[in-house]
C-alpha cells in the first residue's frame, strides 16, 4: 500500500511541475468565471423584463400568468458543466498521455521494474496520483464557484448548495479520469505515443460532442426556437402522450445519447444543480432516486477503464522498448 | 526567387508522409461518415417532426382547441443538409489541426529539417511547399464531402441547380474556414516545443473560437450552439451583453461561418430577440480577414525557427 502512494505522490508532483496542466486549469477558470457571469447578465435581464411586463400590466388592471423568474444560483452553473465535459475530457487525455510519455522519455520505469513492486501497484499509484491531482482541480472549479458566485451572481448559497457542489466535483472527477484510462491504455498501446493522442481525441470527438450532437438534433422538441410542443400550445402531459406514438424513434435517438458517457455525467448533473427545472426544490433522496442510474453509468465506464488499464500495463511490452 | 518546383517538391513530401499516418484518416473517416450520415439525420427529422405535429393537431382538434400552423412550414427544402454546418464548425477542424499539425511536425519528428536546409531552398519555398500541400488536401476532404452532400441530397429529391449551386457554395467557405484551423495548427506544429503542446494551443484556440466567443457574443451556453436551431437569446435587451456582442461578435469566426452557412443553405432562422448580425458580404470579408490572419501567423512563426534547434526528441 505503501508503494502504491509513494508512486501516487510522484504521479502528482510531476503534474503540477508541468506547465500544460497548469495552462488546461486556468483555462478551465477563466472559462468558468466567463459563463458565471452570462449566465448572471441572462437571468438580471429576464427579471428585468418580467418587472417590465408586470408594470405595464399593472397600469392596465390586469395580473401576470407567469410567475416571476426565481433564481436558483446552481442554475447558473450550466456552462461551467459544459466546460467540464469538453476541457476536463481534453485535461483527462492529456493526463494519461503524459503518464505514459515520461515514463518512456525518461526510462524511469525501467529502473522502477527492477525494485520488488508489482505492475499492478504501479498502475494503481499512478490512478491515485491522477486522481488526486483532477480532484484537486475539480474541488478548486468548485471553490471558484462558490466564491465568485455571491460576487458575480449576488446569489447566497444555502447548506445544500455545498454538498451539491462536493459531489459535483467528486462527480466531474471520477468523469474526467475515465478519459484519462482512456489515453493510458491507448499510450500503452500505440508505437508512436502523438498518435495515441490523436486517438484519444477521435473517441473524445465522437462520445463527447457527436453523440449528444445527434441526440439533441433529432429531438422533435427542439426543431422549433424555444420549443416545438410550447410552440403548438401542448401541455406536458399532451407531450408524453403525443411522443409515446413515436416509441421506436425516441428509443434509437435516446440510444444514441445512452452510448455517451457524456449524456449520462450531464443528466446527472443538470439534476443536481436544478437545471433540469423540474429538480428545482428536490431533496437530494429525490434526485438520487432518479438519477443514480447515470450516476452509476458514470463510475462503472470508470472502472471498466481501470480494468483494461491494469490488463494492458501488465501485458504492455511497449513501456519496455524505448 | 521561389522555385515552383521546389515548392511542389516539398508539398508532394509532405502529402506521401500525411498518407501514412493512419490516425489522420481515422478523423477523416469520422467527418466523411457524418458527412454521410447529416443528410440523413436531417431528413429522418424532419420527416418524424411532420408525424409529430400530425398527431398535436388530432390532439389538439379532440380538446376542440386551435390548430398552429406547422412551425417549419417556410423550412427551407436544404433544411435536411444544415447538419453539416455543425459537423464542419466540430469535426471538419479538428481534422484540419490534425492536419497541420502532421504537415507541420513530420520534419521536426524525424530530424529531417537540417538535411533539408542543406540543400538550395529557402524557408519561404518551404513554408509554401507545406501550405500548398494542406490546400491540397484540404481540397480533396472538401470535394469529397461536397460529392456526398450531392449525392445524398439527390437521393432525398432536393437536388436542383439553385440547391446544387448553394451546396457548392456552402463548402467553398468551409475550405475557408477549416484553412485557417489548419494554417494555425501548421505554425504551431513548428514553433511548439513539443509536439503535445502543439496539439493543446491548437485545441485551445479550437475551444475558444468554438465554443467561448460565441457564447460572449451570444449569451448561449456552449453546447447550445451545437444544435443547429438556436434557442431563443434575448441580449438585446441587455445593455452590457449588448456591449459585449458588439465588441466580441467582430472576432467571432466560427459564427460569422455559421451565419453565412445558413443563409447560403437557406435555413436561417433568427430566433427573436437575436441582435443584428452582419451582412453576409461582411462575413465574407471577415473570414478572408480570418485566412489572412492566420496565413501571416503561420509566415511569422516559420521565420523565427531555427533549423538547428528545431529537431523534436520524444
Amino acid at each position: 500500500m505503501n508503494k502504491i502512494f509513494i508512486i501516487a505522490k510522484k504521479e502528482f508532483k510531476d503534474i503540477l511541475r508541468s506547465r500544460i496542466f497548469v495552462f488546461v486549469l486556468l483555462m478551465l477558470f477563466a472559462l468558468t468565471i466567463i459563463s458565471l457571469f452570462v449566465s448572471e447578465l441572462v437571468f438580471k435581464d429576464q427579471v428585468t423584463q418580467y418587472n417590465n411586463s408586470l408594470a405595464i400590466l399593472k397600469s392596465i388592471g390586469k395580473l401576470p400568468a407567469s410567475p416571476s423568474p426565481q433564481l436558483f444560483p446552481l442554475n447558473l452553473l450550466r456552462g461551467v458543466v459544459d466546460y467540464i465535459e469538453i476541457i476536463g475530457a481534453i485535461l483527462g487525455i492529456f493526463l494519461g498521455y503524459i503518464s505514459v510519455f515520461k515514463e518512456r522519455n525518461t526510462k524511469a520505469i525501467k529502473l522502477l521494474l527492477t525494485r520488488p513492486i508489482k505492475r499492478s501497484s504501479i498502475i494503481y499509484g499512478k490512478i491515485l496520483g491522477n486522481f488526486s491531482f483532477i480532484f484537486l482541480m475539480t474541488a478548486s472549479v468548485a471553490l471558484l464557484i462558490v466564491l465568485t458566485l455571491p460576487l458575480i451572481g449576488d446569489a447566497g448559497l444555502a447548506g445544500i448548495d455545498f454538498l451539491k457542489l462536493g459531489i459535483f466535483a467528486l462527480l466531474s472527477a471520477v468523469y474526467i479520469l475515465i478519459f484519462f484510462t482512456l489515453s493510458f491504455v491507448l499510450s500503452l498501446k500505440q508505437k508512436n505515443i502523438v498518435n495515441a493522442l490523436i486517438v484519444s481525441f477521435a473517441i473524445w470527438l465522437v462520445f463527447v460532442l457527436i453523440l449528444p450532437q445527434i441526440g439533441d438534433t433529432m429531438d422533435p422538441d427542439n426543431q422549433v426556437p424555444g420549443g416545438f410542443f410550447k410552440s403548438m400550445a401542448l401541455s406536458k402531459d399532451q407531450e408524453y402522450k403525443i411522443m409515446g406514438g413515436f416509441k421506436n424513434y425516441e428509443t434509437i435517438r435516446t440510444g444514441v445519447e445512452q452510448i455517451s458517457i457524456t449524456k449520462h455525467y450531464e443528466r446527472a448533473i443538470f439534476a443536481l444543480f436544478g437545471i433540469k427545472t423540474q429538480y428545482n426544490g428536490k431533496t437530494l433522496n429525490e434526485i438520487f432516486h432518479d438519477k443514480w442510474g447515470d450516476a452509476a453509468a458514470v463510475v462503472i465506464f470508470l472502472l471498466f477503464g481501470v480494468w483494461v488499464d491494469i490488463i494492458f500495463f501488465k501485458r504492455s511490452q511497449n513501456i519496455l522498448n524505448i | 526567387m521561389i522555385s515552383l518546383t521546389t515548392i511542389k517538391t516539398v508539398s508532394g513530401k509532405e502529402i506521401k508522409y500525411l498518407l501514412r499516418e493512419k490516425t489522420f484518416f481515422l478523423l477523416l473517416a469520422i467527418f466523411i461518415i457524418m458527412a454521410a450520415l447529416s443528410t440523413f439525420i436531417g431528413w429522418s427529422t424532419l420527416h418524424t417532426i411532420k408525424n409529430v405535429y400530425h398527431a398535436a393537431a388530432g390532439e389538439l382538434a379532440a380538446n376542440h382547441k386551435a390548430i398552429p400552423e406547422f412551425p417549419l412550414k417556410n423550412i427551407s427544402s436544404l433544411g435536411i443538409v444544415k447538419n453539416m454546418i455543425i459537423y464542419v464548425v466540430l469535426i471538419g477542424s479538428l481534422v484540419s489541426i490534425v492536419l497541420g499539425y502532421f504537415i507541420g511536425i513530420n520534419d521536426r519528428v524525424f530530424g529531417t529539417i537540417k538535411l533539408i536546409f542543406s540543400r538550395q531552398i529557402s524557408k519561404t519555398e518551404l513554408l509554401l511547399g507545406k501550405i500548398f500541400a494542406v490546400i491540397c488536401v484540404l481540397l480533396a476532404i472538401t470535394l469529397s464531402a461536397l460529392v456526398i452532400s450531392l449525392i445524398s441530397a439527390g437521393i432525398f429529391h432536393v437536388l436542383n441547380f439553385g440547391n446544387s449551386l448553394r451546396i457548392f457554395g456552402f463548402y467553398a467557405f468551409s475550405f475557408m474556414y477549416l484553412f485557417g484551423f489548419a494554417l494555425l495548427s501548421l505554425a504551431l506544429a513548428m514553433k511548439m516545443k513539443s509536439s503535445a503542446s502543439a496539439v493543446l494551443y491548437a485545441l485551445f484556440i479550437w475551444i475558444v473560437i468554438t465554443f467561448a466567443l460565441p457564447e460572449l457574443s451570444s449569451a448561449l451556453y456552449p453546447t447550445s450552439l451545437l444544435n443547429p436551431v438556436l434557442p431563443p437569446t434575448d441580449i438585446l435587451n441587455s445593455p452590457l451583453l449588448s456591449y459585449i456582442h458588439n465588441f466580441v461578435y467582430p472576432f467571432s469566426i466560427s459564427e460569422h461561418f455559421k451565419d453565412l452557412s445558413a443563409a447560403l443553405l437557406g435555413v436561417a432562422d433568427m430566433p427573436s430577440g437575436q441582435p443584428l448580425l452582419y451582412s453576409s458580404g461582411i462575413n465574407i470579408l471577415l473570414m478572408l480577414s480570418w485566412n489572412l490572419f492566420c496565413f501571416l501567423a503561420s509566415f511569422l512563426f516559420f521565420q523565427k525557427i531555427k533549423p538547428a534547434q528545431s529537431d523534436l526528441y520524444e
